[in-house]
């Protein structure tokens, strides 16, 4: 195709034509001449008519866990029946990226089939998508009157958050599925803990047999043990962090990082896990199992931002767990409680019968307050949090994740809620 | 280091040949705004500014050819005024070629890993190449402009027939598009 400076010599070389014939001047009609064999030359020499180029770029890698370098690789292979003597290759990347190996914007020469390969590295950036792309290269003639383009589509870096190694909290949901597990299914079955004792019947394990009863009942007694079982967990990140503005993002990534670790130990442990993302930004991740599906749940859990929530999440929360889980599952809520309007949803859910529990990433106190109002503000807050609490512990297990503290402590301490006996 | 300084000479040279109507008498200083606002582009690296001072002599060169003939004055020698044209358009887009070094090799300044360091020899055979391609053009079109001129002072065409000098102009016109559009489509607009 030509290009706009080429309109603009045509246009010029038009204004010389009529002013030399208005002012009847052959030497203005002759400075027509250059730009005419200027265009006849670059048209024939500059640029072949028929241009095709092999365009592709790929990021290696294209998720990461933030802890690596991220290389994007261009490659471009030359096809056509000449040399290409300006090539530009540009790449577009986000301005958050910042480019330490190579640039995103290259020029070079293309012989007859030669092939080029430009890299161009930068740090991981944080957590989040990132269109890399697209990649556009543009052969032209030495005085960019003619173009021929090429590009090839936007690729997405994902950068996830790294799910730490933790030990389980004391999960207890009344549906268990059918398949074994870690969470105990109160009946008899193949697991670890000890049941019930029985007489021996032939056939029995003889690791099982118990030598002391069988002893003191002078016959073989085996032990029985408690079944294991799988189950199907929603983790609900509530993103909808913007009461605290001071510490925001600190408080949002630990939530983020709170979800991620807690899918990775349940998938690890067989149970089929789905995520609900809640805020102003919503996602949601169908119950699955298996080690595609953390994949997932991480892809999902690197686009969350905190915003504020546009449907209440006492309500989002609800609908979608009736929709996606069997009853009686369990729900696992991350959320730093800022707003006390999701402890009805969470009451809702205990009275629908499935098994809440509630992880509270806590706020840390800020280091200085620009104002005894502000001061004033964040005790108030404070004040409604544990409130909030309060009244959550009496339905469901509560578990506070202060600043500083790994979340595998945290974990170890959560218990199932007794019921109380009313008398 | 010649493209960079070209307003030096460039300027003077197209300044002094025009009529002293078209810079209003001030020869001089037209002259040094010039090559100032040329120099400053080339050497700030602002293409804008390059670009004005290329386009202004380019201006100049037609606006001093149109004034002279208005006012009836002595017409220029036909291949200077080619040769000052086609120079006027080769430093032009050869400053193009350097400033598009200048900010390509910005963005790689600094950096000396293997991947950068290749890239800046890509970029430096890329722009000797374009200042190759585009000085070999410039001579052939210069050479193929003059004998044309030749060729068209051995015809002579009365320019008093109208008639036929705007149907010359319409045939020109036409030959230009076929020239600018010939196996080429427009330039589409690029969304953002």
């Amino acid at each position: 195709m030509f290009t706009t400076k080429a309109s603009g010599y045509f246009a010029l070389a038009t204004i010389l034509l009529v002013l030399g014939l208005l002012l009847q001047d052959w030497q203005l009609v002759a400075l027509v001449l250059p730009v005419a064999s200027l265009f006849f030359l670059s048209n024939v020499w500059g640029l072949p008519e028929r241009v095709k180029v092999r365009l592709s770029h790929q990021v290696i890698p294209s998720d990461s866990f933030g802890d690596e370098d991220i290389r994007v690789r261009i490659e471009i292979s030359n096809e056509t029946n000449g040399n290409l003597s300006n090539v530009e290759v540009h790449e577009l990347v986000p301005d958050t990226i910042k480019i330490e190996k190579g640039a995103a914007r290259i020029r070079a020469q293309l012989k007859l089939l030669e092939k080029l390969e430009v890299q161009l590295g930068f740090p991981s950036p944080i957590r989040g998508h990132y269109p890399v792309g697209p990649v556009v290269v543009r052969a032209r003639d030495p005085f960019e009157l003619y173009l021929v383009e090429a590009k090839a589509e936007s690729e997405v870096l994902s950068i996830m958050p790294r799910p730490e190694r933790i030990r389980g909290a004391e999960l207890r949901p009344r549906h268990l599925g059918p398949w074994p597990g870690i969470i105990p299914a109160r009946t008899l079955g193949s697991g670890t803990e000890f049941y019930s004792m029985r007489g021996y019947v032939a056939g029995d394990d003889l690791k099982r047999i118990n030598w002391k009863a069988s002893a003191r009942h002078r016959r073989l007694i085996t032990n029985e043990t408690e079944a294991e079982r799988v189950t199907d967990v929603m983790i609900v990140l509530d993103t909808d962090v913007t009461f605290y503005e001071s510490a925001e993002a600190e408080l949002f990534e630990r939530g983020v990082r709170a979800a991620a670790s807690l899918a990775s130990l349940l998938l690890r442990q067989g149970n089929r896990v789905g995520m609900i993302l809640q805020g102003e930004e919503r996602g949601i991740a169908a119950p699955a199992f298996g080690k595609r599906h953390e994949r997932n749940i991480l892809y999902l859990l690197a686009a969350a931002k905190p915003g504020r929530a546009v449907i209440p999440t006492d309500y989002a929360v609800a609908l979608l767990a009736k929709l996606l889980l069997p009853a009686r599952a369990q729900i696992v809520i991350i959320t730093s409680l800022m707003d006390n309007t999701i402890v009805a949803g969470i009451r809702g859910l205990v009275t629908a019968g499935y098994s809440v529990l509630v992880l509270s990433p806590s706020p840390g106190v800020p280091v200085r307050f620009e104002s005894e109002s502000e001061e004033l503000a964040y005790r108030m807050l404070m004040l409604e949090r544990a409130n909030t609490l309060f009244s959550l512990e009496k339905i469901c297990s509560v578990s506070q994740w202060p600043v500083g503290i790994p979340l595998s402590v945290v974990l170890s301490k959560v218990r199932r809620l007794r019921p109380m006996i009313r008398v | 280091m010649l493209v960079r300084l070209n307003y030096l000479v460039l300027a003077p040279w197209v300044i002094i040949g025009i009529p002293s109507l078209v810079s209003s008498g001030l020869h001089v200083p037209t002259m040094l705004i010039v090559s100032a606002v040329g120099l400053l582009g080339m050497l700030g690296k602002e293409e804008i500014f390059a670009r004005g001072a290329s386009v202004s002599l380019a201006g100049l060169i037609i606006g001093g050819k149109v004034v002279g003939d208005v006012l009836g004055s002595a017409a220029p020698d036909t291949a200077v005024l080619l040769v000052q044209f086609v120079a006027v358009i080769f430093f032009m887009e050869a400053s193009r070629v350097v400033l598009s070094f200048d900010g390509e090799s910005r963005e790689l300044a600094g950096k000396y890993d293997e991947l950068s360091m290749g890239l800046m020899r890509k970029l430096v055979e890329w722009t000797q190449g374009q200042l190759v391609g585009q000085a070999r053009i410039m001579l052939v079109v210069l050479g193929l402009s003059l004998v044309l001129l030749l060729v068209g002072g051995f015809t002579s065409i009365s320019i008093n027939q109208l008639g036929f000098s705007a149907g010359l102009v319409l045939v020109v016109v036409g030959v230009l598009l076929f020239l600018v559009t010939n196996r080429r489509e427009p330039e589409q607009r690029r969304s953002k």
